[in-house]
């Protein structure tokens, strides 16, 4: 039994780590594309719409049933945080696109990903009684923000 | 509500608001697209959002945030060589240091 169980676990541990270097592939190909995009053929912000609007054609293909089931029990207050969340990454996703259009790829690309930096920031500053910053934040966003200075001094 | 409803929720209002940003800033190219662009903006979405966004949530849901992020976090790295092997950018040693510590340091923050 504990060996079908490990086995299983193992399986499912695995399956994480694919899927994890998945994302990140995925992350990168959608950069080298949108690259390609806005080098020869779009201007950022209709490459934008574009991706976003063939990005949102295929979610729905693949969920839109079990999500309009989900969006009928779905509180108002959910509905409020999700769209603001879209907001937020139409901005992202247009800020990266029209950094593209004026800097390389091996610039744009390690600066826009401090992102998770900005939201532990967020989260401290909103959700202060839930969230500690320790030692390894600090040295972790000071690593990032020299990081930050150093990709620039290299475009410079 | 689920992530990937989530997702689909926010993805129509991004979609909402840039139409009406393209339309209003780049309202000639926007009708005028080269037919070649559209395969590429589609990989582009499908990439971003089916491959990067969905894949993080199946990493997320299977081994934790903490050990899946640092793995995601990684994917300037894909960028960066993909740029420079494939679209002909070029390197040096400022961005490739400066790189590395800004995926040290999002792991640092995101492997406590």
């Amino acid at each position: 039994m504990n060996g079908t169980a490990e086995s299983t676990n193992d399986r499912q541990r695995l399956l994480g780590y694919l899927a994890s270097f998945g994302s990140a592939a995925g992350y990168g190909f959608g950069v080298y594309f949108a690259l390609l995009v806005i080098r020869d053929y779009a201007p950022p912000m209709t490459a934008t719409f574009f991706s976003l609007l063939f990005g949102l054609l295929v979610m729905m293909a693949l969920f839109l049933r079990p999500a309009v089931a989900d969006m009928k029990v779905a509180p108002r207050r959910a509905w409020v945080v999700v769209s603001m969340s879209g907001l937020a990454s139409a901005w992202g996703v247009a800020s990266i696109y029209l950094a593209f259009a004026r800097v390389p790829v091996v610039v744009a690309s390690p600066i826009s990903g401090a992102n998770p930096l900005i939201a532990i920031l967020m989260t401290y500053i909103f959700l202060r009684r839930l969230e500690r910053v320790s030692s390894r934040t600090i040295v972790g966003a000071a690593l990032v923000v020299a990081g930050i200075g150093l990709v620039t001094m290299g475009r410079a | 509500m689920r992530p990937t409803t989530g997702t689909l929720v926010s993805l129509v209002v991004g979609v909402v608001v840039t139409s009406v940003l393209a339309l209003s800033i780049d309202g000639t190219a926007f009708l005028s697209l080269d037919s070649a662009a559209y395969p590429l903006m589609f990989l582009a979405g499908f990439a971003s959002f089916v491959g990067g966004r969905l894949l993080n949530f199946v990493a997320v849901s299977k081994i934790g945030v903490s050990r899946s992020s640092p793995i995601v976090g990684a994917s300037p790295l894909i960028a960066t060589a993909l740029a420079v092997l494939l679209a002909g950018e070029s390197l040096n040693t400022p961005i490739i240091v400066g790189t590395i510590a800004i995926i040290s340091g999002i792991a640092i923050v995101l492997r406590q």
